[in-house]
């Protein structure tokens, strides 16, 4: 379907005649400046200047607790996989969010499928609301090469006045539209416009990380004994919360919870993350990250090495939601430029 | 097996037999309810279930010629494994694997041998032995040192006695603290390492122990000039999924559950946070 | 299976642990499947002096109590410490910061000769304590969860992780950033981040967790306005006991 626009004032029917087939989530205000996805019930004028939500869109597909089998154990054990997944439209996620959900559908389906994840994927449509302004001073989007997307959506929406200028993606973006939304086609002034926009918001973002961020595995590599993360180990609390925030952070941790009857229950998962204290510690007592300052670079590896050498792209995104939540101001920025100063191998 | 509805479902075995190795070590045999023919490489492990306590990850230790039923020894270490010590035969409990890759047997075949396991190290070192006696021919010299912490944590003392009395294997047992019927060696297993003959081109080092162990066992092999690469050990990470998702068993680049559990020393030089 | 025998004791403090207990209602009927209870003193009248678990509300302030506490750790097979005032001293711990015959002066006034007080301390300065359930009071679900885990035969699942984790799951914003102050970062989760979530800063009514920051947590109550005293003052409240790691 070639691109198309839909009026601003058509928005709200468009998202509440969604609600017929799907569950509707969207961006609101929780607090003046702090947004959250939630369930969309009333629809008025959608937000549109929003910065980062506190959590980022994963939790409709990787919820922060989820139960993964009932099992009675009684008179033999009999176990079930239980897969929750519902229609549901996330309306409005950001680019950012986008590139997150798109690393965590690797992850999910790599080597073996989970899918407790990719039922849920499946049964997603996902309406993206792309920026031509910085969201806020903790943006690196741009940075980490996750401002520009042209997959991991069904429909991208970019705002040029009165219109959103709308691209369609996929053949279910294109049911959707047609059967939900009143819309003209874009005409060749509108591209324009839409283009121009695009083209402008490239000077807006500043490349914050001072380097090529293909550079970065290799000095990540070579930093395991930078002072950086000494310096981390004394300020970091240890709270956990620049995971629990990240759109990219994916570990959990599995438990079993018994029902009262002491007989039958669930086996559920829950976010972990690779901050807290135990995450590493094994039965003999070793925590093979006994530090802050070892969990940090743990975290940090994960984005800028580990994971970008396994899946040959930076596994942050750049929605700044760790700078923004850390207490103590730990910048990923920052601390990513600290890094790259201390080990430049040469200056190419 | 993993299934395919969903990858954290077990599949219910049976548990036919039960004998008690050491104060604190157990041996259980499985039987699949549903599957015939377990297949597996030694060196790969299960995660075991428990219903209502959670799950472990146990090396498989039996002889993967014995397809019929699955051999664990389990140490008691704390919710699941004191669970797993209190079942009897005829209980029912539940298995996801194998998981994890094993060792590189096709790699191995042709060369001299030399097994060091640090006391439950021996699991999953059985079921490689078991193999390579099984295909004798397959390998050339063949050395198992064993090292316990003291005359009454010897794991499968019966079968140590066995494969003593054979002529085509050399095999050395030592304990940290001898007690007055303890008539062999003493000390840690490390010591056992300078006296051999070795070839060092032709010999790939199977290592599994504790996580101290490592250290000192590599310096010994190294001191012999053993090529990184020919040097394989297993590690223990704390796992939760076995299926390279959950991100607690990472080290560095790699996940344990999915990579490993046995890894050159050629890698693992690499990894900052591996040994 | 014969059902465990379970009693309920309490020490210097208000009962109100034992009260979230009596308020369980639903699962309370199902839990007396499972265990008999056998002592409770918020419940019924009769005490019995068998019994295998014992939930022991409540600090140590007096020397009598040292002797209680100590018999009930000799019939006891598995003692709980419920509630802050048990697991870390909890508020009690306040008088500790004054000389004892002052507190009792203040308290008891002209009485002050027939009271006998010493410092406040958890059950576990007199007595090995097996399982701790924390809080003032303590969390329903984290009771039933302990309970429940204890008749299994496993550790319960007591988070080791600051009341953060659980504060940013339920998507609050940080009170931090609203410029309140917070012994979240430092304090153990459990409660789901209960104050937090009606924006009220955590005063740490759980404890530390076992390593917490405590310098830079220090250093981040001062940025946010509170002079040395002051912070000292929001450990204090609650952690009187452990005052040695503030200082
Ligand atoms: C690949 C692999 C193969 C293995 N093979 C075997 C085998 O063949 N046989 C065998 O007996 N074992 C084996 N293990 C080890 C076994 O998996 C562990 O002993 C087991 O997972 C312990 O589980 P549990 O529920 O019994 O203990 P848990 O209840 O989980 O606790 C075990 C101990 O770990 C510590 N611990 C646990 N959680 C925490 C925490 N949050 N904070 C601090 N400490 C904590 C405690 O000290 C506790 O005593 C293997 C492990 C791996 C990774
Ligand atoms: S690391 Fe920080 S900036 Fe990058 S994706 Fe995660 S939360 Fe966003
Ligand atoms: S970080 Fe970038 S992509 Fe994400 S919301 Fe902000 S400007 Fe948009
Ligand atoms: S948010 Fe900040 S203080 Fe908390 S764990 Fe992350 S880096 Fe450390
Ligand atoms: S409000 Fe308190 S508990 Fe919540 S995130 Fe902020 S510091 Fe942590
Ligand atoms: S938030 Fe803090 S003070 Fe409130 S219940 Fe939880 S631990 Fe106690
Ligand atoms: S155990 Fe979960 S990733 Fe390896």
């Amino acid at each position: 379907m070639n691109d198309i626009l839909i009026c601003k004032k058509d928005i709200g029917t468009f998202c509440s005649n969604l609600k017929e087939q799907f569950t509707v989530y969207g961006v609101k205000q929780k607090e003046e400046g702090f947004y959250v996805f939630d369930e969309i019930d009333e629809f008025s004028d959608p937000l549109k200047d929003y910065i980062p939500t506190i959590l980022p869109p994963k939790k409709y597909l990787f919820p922060q607790q989820e139960t993964l089998l009932r099992f009675d154990t009684q008179p033999l054990p009999d176990v079930k996989p239980v897969i929750e997944s519902r229609k549901q439209v996330l309306f409005g996620v950001r680019p950012c969010d986008i590139h997150g959900i798109s690393l965590l559908d690797k992850i999910f389906t790599a080597d073996h499928d989970d899918k407790n994840y990719t039922r849920k994927r499946e049964e997603t449509v996902i309406i993206g609301m792309d920026c031509l302004e910085p969201c806020y001073e903790h943006a690196l989007c741009a940075s980490v090469g996750c401002l520009n997307v042209d997959d991991g959506y069904d429909i991208m929406m970019t705002d040029i006045g009165d219109y959103f200028y709308t691209s369609i993606k996929t053949s279910q973006g294109e049911e959707i539209v047609r059967k939900y939304s009143k819309y003209t086609g874009a005409g060749e002034e509108d591209r324009k416009r839409f283009l121009r926009l695009r083209n402008d918001r490239e000077g807006k973002f500043e490349n914050k990380i001072k380097t090529d961020i293909s550079n970065l595995p290799l000095i990540f590599k070579n930093a395991d004994n930078d002072p950086v993360w000494d310096e981390l180990n004394d300020r970091c609390l240890g709270c956990g919360r620049c995971n629990i925030v990240c759109p990219t952070c994916y570990c959990f941790d599995v438990y079993d919870c018994m029902d009262l009857n002491m007989t039958s229950g669930e086996r559920c998962r829950e976010w972990d993350a690779c901050t807290l204290k135990d995450f590493a510690v094994v039965s003999t007592g070793e925590n093979f990250r006994s530090t802050r300052g070892q969990r940090l670079r743990h975290r940090f590896n994960r984005k800028f090495n580990y994971l970008m050498t396994r899946y040959n792209t930076s596994f942050c995104v750049g929605c700044g939601r760790c700078t923004r939540s850390c207490p103590v101001n730990i910048d990923v920025v920052e601390t990513v430029n600290a890094v790259i100063k201390n080990n430049k191998t040469d200056d190419k | 097996m993993i299934n395919n509805d969903s990858i954290f479902l077990p599949e219910i075995a049976e548990v036919v037999s039960t004998r008690q190795l050491t104060e604190m070590e157990k041996y259980i045999e499985l039987k699949l309810k549903e599957t015939k023919e377990f297949n597996f490489n030694p060196g790969q492990f299960i995660q075991l279930s428990i219903f209502g306590i959670g799950e472990a990850p146990i090396s498989i230790s039996s002889s993967p010629f014995n397809k019929d039923t699955i051999g664990l020894c389990v140490r008691k270490a704390g919710d699941v494994t004191s669970a797993i010590h209190k079942l009897e035969a005829g209980s029912y409990i539940g298995i996801r694997g194998p998981l994890g890759n094993g060792f590189p047997i096709e790699e191995m075949k042709g060369k001299d041998l030399l097994f060091v396991a640090g006391g439950l190290g021996l699991a999953p070192l059985r079921s490689l032995i078991n193999y390579v006696l099984e295909r004798r021919d397959d390998f050339a010299k063949i050395t198992i040192l064993y090292g316990a912490k003291n005359p009454g944590e010897i794991l499968f003392a019966d079968e140590l006695e066995l494969w003593k009395k054979r002529k085509d294997i050399a095999i050395d047992i030592t304990v940290d603290k001898p007690d007055d019927n303890w008539s062999s060696k003493s000390g840690v297993v490390t010591r056992l390492i300078p006296p051999l003959d070795m070839e060092p081109t032709n010999t790939y080092a199977l290592v599994v122990g504790p996580p101290v162990m490592y250290k000192y066992v590599l310096l010994e092999l190294q001191a012999k000039q053993i090529s990184e690469d020919h040097i394989i050990m297993s590690l223990e990470r704390r796992m939760k999924c076995g299926i390279g998702k959950c991100g607690h068993c990472q080290i560095n680049g790699v996940y344990v559950c999915l990579d490993g559990p046995e890894f050159s020393y050629h890698t693992l030089k690499f990894l900052s946070e591996a040994i | 299976m014969t059902k465990p025998r379970v009693a309920f004791f309490s020490f210097t403090s208000c009962e109100g642990c034992q009260l979230v207990v009596l308020t369980i209602e639903e699962q309370l009927l199902e839990l007396v499947n499972l265990i008999d209870i056998v002592s409770f003193r918020e419940a019924m009248s009769e005490k019995s002096e068998e019994y295998d678990i014992a939930f022991v509300e409540g600090s140590i302030t007096r020397t009598s109590e040292i002797e209680r506490i100590k018999k009930i750790r000799e019939t006891a097979k598995v003692i709980i410490a419920l509630g802050a005032c048990a697991t870390i001293g909890g508020v009690n711990c306040l008088k500790n910061q004054f000389e004892m015959d002052k507190v009792k002066d203040i308290v008891y006034g002209k009485m002050a000769g027939n009271y006998e007080t010493i410092p406040a301390r958890p059950i576990e300065a007199v007595i090995k304590v097996d399982y701790w359930i924390q809080g003032c009071p303590i969390d329903k679900d984290e009771f039933i969860e302990v309970t429940k885990a204890i008749l299994l035969g496993k550790k319960p699942r007591i988070p080791d992780y600051p009341v953060c984790v659980e504060c940013q799951m339920r998507e609050n914003v940080c009170l931090f950033e609203k410029g309140m102050v917070c012994m979240g970062p430092v304090t153990r989760a459990g409660c789901k981040a209960i104050c937090p979530t009606y924006n009220d800063g955590c005063v740490g009514c759980r404890g530390l967790i076992d390593d917490p920051n405590l310098s830079s947590h220090k250093n981040l109550l001062s940025e946010h306005g509170l002079t040395v005293d002051e912070a000292i003052s929001q450990y204090m409240l609650f952690g009187g006991n452990s005052k040695e790691k503030y200082e």
